[in-house]
């Protein structure tokens, strides 16, 4: 059961303590999600705060065609695509050159607890961000099919075609990688 | 990084900023709105106001010199004990039968005739039962200006009898005097003629060269009213109703508060009376309704009385000074006006006594 819907009325209603439970189930996510986007955990952090606040501020209406948590990730990712329209100019950093901060590892060692995923995580990364977004919220955030269509607004046929294409890829990568893999 | 109670508190104050930003907002607007719209509206009223006084028609106010040189002839104008002379309206007649009917044009024009500043009045003592025999004229003139004019006609000769009585210009009376120093206002003075076919000979054939440059423009558009009409208005001698051939009939251009128009001077039961026919101004007759209308419309004269003689309809004015004016349409186009110093009883016994016809122009 999802009880961020049954938080977010609590939250209209007046109760903060709703906008609080919403904080503490979906922030993790959101900002590993998010980051998948930005390429920045700060940034992400950020972004994942902004989220947050529209919801708290403006209030939107949550018309419960999708479950809390793909209306939440919707528009996280709304806000992270104005902000990357905004800051198209930004300047890109190879990954193989980027240095994880000692926060997302933490970040990531308290959720990623093996080795394997953490290769995996790191194959990710390298992916484009579509197979990237698509993995990830399959995978990781357990979104289905027609969840993880309605977040990146496409068709639940565009999708399974996404995730057949970045499912090879990322095993590409981890072969790349030296990933034993073992089918 | 934050932890989660940082982000729970951190998103709280960003929604209470926001909170706070709107309140601050609906304060401003709800102080400023009102402000703003008392504003515009003494703008609107400020606007409306001004518009509405600017376009009040301007009531003009007679120069001040005609009533001062009025007040002065009181004084030396009454030549002889028989006879009184009136001179302006500001003089008051005594009630005799020898004073003359005044001309309120003839002043009036004569005054802008000499250069605004002059005017010069000359009285008419006579008695109608006896034969005038003197001639007073008291020229008053008032003059700002260095050269004065001699009136038009009123000082021919010497051996004329009295001729022209001074004017009692109904502006005065009804509306304020016109000041002399508005150049709208002043106009050509009227035109003397012997007879009513000299004037019509002048007037058919509509050379205006022999008069003064700045006043040819009225009366080439006098003339062409007349011609126009094709005719002008003259009085028919009756047993009881008597032209005075002594005197001139003149042809008044129109001006502010006058029509162009033809006058006479007749003698009735001895009394005199001056007689205008005038050509009526189609604005102002769209604009009114009826003799009395009319007249307080074109020529700021009030209605005391208004009766029906012979099945027509007559304004009576009553002037402080003891002149009886009476006006009434011949026609559509066409009204006269009499004016004496006689009461009510027998300026309604001279309309009815008057005739008059229309001498076609060639």
């Amino acid at each position: 059961m999802d009880n961020g819907e049954s938080s977010y009325r609590r939250f209209l209603a007046g109760d903060d303590e709703g906008l609080h439970e919403i904080i503490c189930t979906y922030r993790a996510g959101l900002i590993l999600y998010v980051n998948s986007f930005v390429q920045n955990i700060h940034t992400a952090e950020d972004l994942t705060e902004d989220t947050f606040a529209e919801i708290a501020i403006n209030c939107p209406k949550f018309s419960a065609k999708s479950s809390f948590k793909t209306w939440l990730y919707a528009i996280a990712r709304n806000i992270t695509s104005k902000y990357l329209r905004k800051h198209a100019k930004l300047s890109v950093v190879p990954l193989e050159s980027q240095e994880y901060l000692a926060d997302e590892e933490s970040l990531e060692s308290n959720y990623i607890k093996t080795e394997q995923k953490h290769m995996v995580h790191q194959a990710l990364h390298r992916l484009k961000l579509e197979y990237r977004q698509v993995l990830y919220l399959i995978y990781f955030e357990g979104f289905t099919n027609a969840e993880a269509a309605l977040i990146m607004k496409k068709t639940s046929r565009q999708i399974e075609t996404l995730l057949y294409n970045a499912k090879k890829a990322l095993k590409s990568e981890l072969e790349r990688s030296g990933f034993d893999y073992e089918e | 990084m934050k932890n989660d109670d940082q982000m729970f508190q951190s998103v709280l104050s960003r929604r209470n900023e926001y909170r706070e930003r709107k309140n601050k907002r609906i304060r401003a607007i709800r102080r400023t709105v009102p402000v703003l719209a008392c504003f515009c509206l003494t703008i609107a009223l400020g606007v409306g106001y001004w518009n509405h006084f600017r376009n009040l028609p301007r009531i003009p106010v007679q120069p001040s010199s005609i009533e001062n040189s009025t007040t002065e002839k009181t004084d030396t104008t009454t030549v002889s004990t028989d006879a009184h002379t009136t001179v302006g309206s500001e003089i008051p007649s005594e009630p005799a039968s020898t004073t003359v009917p005044t001309t309120h044009s003839d002043t009036e024009h004569m005054t802008t005739t000499a250069g605004i500043q002059t005017q010069t009045v000359t009285t008419v003592v006579t008695d109608a039962t006896e034969t005038p025999t003197t001639e007073q004229v008291v020229k008053q003139t008032e003059t700002q200006a260095p050269a004065t004019t001699p009136p038009v006609s009123v000082t021919q000769t010497n051996t004329e009898p009295p001729e022209i009585t001074s004017a009692e210009p109904p502006q005065t009376e009804v509306t304020e005097p016109i000041p002399p120093e508005e150049p709208a206002d002043v106009s050509a003075p009227p035109i003397p003629f012997a007879d009513i076919h000299a004037a019509a000979e002048a007037v058919s054939s509509g050379d205006v060269s022999a008069y003064p440059p700045e006043d040819r423009s009225e009366y080439r558009r006098m003339f062409e009213r007349i011609n126009k009409d094709g005719f002008l208005y003259q009085v028919t001698g009756t047993n009881t109703v008597t032209v005075r051939d002594d005197l001139n009939v003149y042809l008044f251009p129109d001006t502010l508060y006058e029509d162009i128009g033809i006058g006479y001077y007749v003698t009735y039961r001895e009394k005199n009376y001056h007689i205008m026919f005038y050509y009526a101004d189609d604005v102002s007759i769209a604009r009114t309704d009826g003799i009395a209308d009319y007249l307080q419309y074109r020529l700021g004269r009030r209605s005391d009385k208004e009766i029906n003689v012979s099945g027509t309809n007559v304004s009576l004015h009553f002037a402080d000074n003891g002149q009886t004016y009476t006006g009434a349409f011949i026609d559509s186009d066409h009204y006269y006006s009499v004016n004496s110093v006689v009461s009510e009883e027998e300026m309604i016994e001279f309309i009815e006594a008057f005739r008059f016809e229309a001498l076609m122009l060639s």
